[in-house]
């Protein structure tokens, strides 16, 4: 923390290496994180690079009461929402459609080869409303309603772009791994 | 055997929220380049406004560090109408305060400006003209009550002071988008052979106070006054005589709504009617470089309020702007100016029943603008012109009152030329 500090300092200082030392410390992460909301490798980038300037222009502001890869991916998240908002592609749906919430993987069936990278490249098929909600809700923890205010949605719209991407999502890896993977409705 | 089953979700969390892209090197290369690149590009957009900003508040800060500690006078004032019979009117702070020996004459102050009669009273009158005569400043100093109420320094304010505000809020403005006229028009040396001799203009521009401060110093009493409104409209129509040379006149229309201080719940509206008249010089040391001298101008404004009759004010400007132009692209550049000005108010009217009219001669004031202006060519002949400028001013609203204000405002406007 003392050392995160110090680059920290060095950093508001004007510090280039250590810049760049925080760069290659955090591009990464955001890099994962655009790359699971934006569609398409380099539009992903983009919006990396632009939150490391966000980053750096704001490294003065950070308070230290989280840790400094907490508040990137903070401002990862929120600049990827940015720009899918700006883009404005969710339509509201009211349906009354009940979709199944229990969706389960069998992990012990899943190849080796099938790692996080190839989930990425799945996720990034998902059209971007039902990406954005999955995001937020299976990684992020978000709840509905917190889904609902950043996205300027119904938790309605919510709920049902989740169910459909859970779905979407089971079908893509079946497909690619239908040997290993079962779809089940059962509850539990 | 019992299978491992996870909740999608779950399953998903796992599996990519360790995940991680590992940056190569270019990816360090490609940012770096990017981000100073574009830190140089706002470093260099910001620092004209910045230096305006820092400008302005420099100036402000030792404007009313200087004021503050100024006696009120009035230099070589000269009465030139005097009121005749009218009623004496009461004062208790300035009788206490005044000088003169007959304490049943006096020349009163109260609420406004209006209120200021003379009795026709031998002795008074003596002992007033004597002041004139003798342009006497200690005794005017000395006849000024050092316990003038908030409410009399608020009222007589703004009785004149929103008058003089329509004026030099044209004329702030007028020297702010003329020269962009001459520039964006016409004014590029690399067009030089195609300058038309003459060029005629004509235009309509709307303002607003986007924020105001107005500060009245009565022997270091300082009464901050509430503005609520505060816009314009006004035509114009001017000539391009030479390359840097031009005349310019409009018609502007003026509403300022305001609560006085001595009452919140009043709401005041005062509205203004004014003509303006200016002939403008440039002249270009360097291709972006202009000094702005408005050699002259002349405004007469007309008032109309519920608190009074009507007011109209005389002034002659002489500023010198200095302005600073960033040609962007063929289409649009943007403008920063500095301006220092002293203006003249030349005559003060006031008429209505009841009241008296006077005439002052001469105040002299002073002001700095500072502005960033934008021009933008929608067509050949047509140009879309809007800013932003912040202006500080101070001036004697009358023999008693010294007042500040720093405004600052926005305009947009087109400019049409044939």
């Amino acid at each position: 923390m003392d050392d995160e500090k110090e680059l920290i300092q060095k950093c508001i200082d004007g510090d280039r290496y250590a810049m760049k030392q925080i760069f290659q410390k955090h591009f990464g992460k955001t890099m994962t994180i655009c790359l699971r909301y934006i569609d398409g490798n380099e539009n992903a980038q983009d919006i990396a690079q632009e939150v490391m300037i966000k980053v750096f222009d704001h490294i003065k502001e950070f308070k230290f009461q989280s840790s400094l890869s907490t508040w990137v991916t903070r401002i990862a998240i929120n600049q990827c929402i940015n720009f899918i908002n700006k883009k404005n592609i969710f339509v509201s749906i009211e349906d009354q459609d009940i979709y199944p919430e229990n969706i389960y993987i069998e992990e012990e069936e899943i190849k080796p080869e099938v790692n996080s990278d190839y989930i990425i490249e799945l996720i990034q098929k998902l059209p971007t409303g039902y990406r954005t909600v999955l995001n937020l809700y299976a990684i992020e923890n978000y709840t509905h309603n917190q889904i609902a205010q950043t996205l300027g949605i119904s938790e309605g719209t919510s709920k049902s772009q989740l169910s459909k991407a859970r779905q979407m999502l089971k079908k893509l890896v079946s497909n690619h791994t239908p040997t290993i993977v079962k779809t089940t409705s059962e509850k539990e | 055997m019992k299978k491992n089953k996870k909740h999608i979700d779950q399953w998903l969390k796992d599996t990519v929220s360790d995940a991680e892209y590992h940056p190569k090197m270019e990816d360090w290369q490609a940012f770096e380049a990017l981000y100073f690149k574009e830190k140089k590009k706002k470093g260099v957009l910001w620092i004209y406004p910045l230096i305006i900003i820092i400008g302005s508040l420099i100036y402000i800060s030792q404007l009313d560090k200087n004021e503050n500690k100024k006696t009120v006078y009035q230099k070589n004032s000269e009465v030139k109408k005097l009121s005749k019979n009218k009623p004496s009117l009461t004062s208790d702070h300035l009788k206490e305060n005044s000088n003169f020996n007959d304490q049943k004459n006096y020349i009163s102050y109260d609420n406004s400006i209006k209120h200021i009669n003379i009795l026709n009273d031998n002795q008074s009158n003596k002992l007033y003209n004597s002041i004139i005569e003798n342009n006497n400043e200690a005794g005017l100093t000395k006849s000024t009550s050092n316990n003038i109420s908030n409410e009399a320094i608020t009222d007589s304010n703004n009785n004149i002071s929103d008058v003089s505000d329509s004026v030099i809020s044209i004329y702030n403005k007028n020297i702010d988008s003329i020269p962009k006229v001459l520039d964006n028009i016409y004014n590029k040396p690399t067009d030089k052979n195609k300058y038309p001799k003459q060029l005629w203009y004509m235009g309509i521009d709307t303002y607003c106070l986007l924020a105001g401060k107005q500060t009245s110093t009565n022997n270091n009493i300082d009464v901050e006054l509430s503005k609520k409104i505060n816009y314009m409209v006004e035509g114009f129509i001017g000539l391009n005589i030479k390359k840097n040379i031009n005349i310019q006149t409009g018609l502007g229309f003026y509403q300022t709504h305001f609560n006085t201080i001595s009452n919140e719940n009043s709401l005041n509206v005062n509205t203004s009617f004014s003509q303006v008249t200016n002939i403008n010089i440039d002249t270009s040391s360097k291709r972006l470089v202009k000094v702005t001298h408005q050699i002259a101008q002349y405004d007469t404004v007309y008032s109309q309020s519920k608190k009074q009759a009507s007011v109209s004010i005389n002034y002659i400007y002489l500023p010198v702007n200095i302005k600073y132009q960033l040609p962007i692209s063929k289409k649009l550049n943007l403008t920063t100016t500095i301006g220092f000005n002293y203006y003249i108010q030349t005559s003060t009217k006031i008429t209505g029943e009841g009241l008296t009219q006077i005439s002052l001669l001469p105040k002299t004031n002073k002001s700095v603008n500072l502005g960033l202006d934008m021009g933008y060519k929608i067509a050949n002949k047509l140009q879309l012109s809007a800013g932003i400028y912040l202006y500080t001013f101070t001036k004697n609203t009358n023999i008693y009152l010294i007042t500040h204000q720093q405004n600052l405002n926005a305009h947009l406007g087109v400019i049409y030329s044939f």
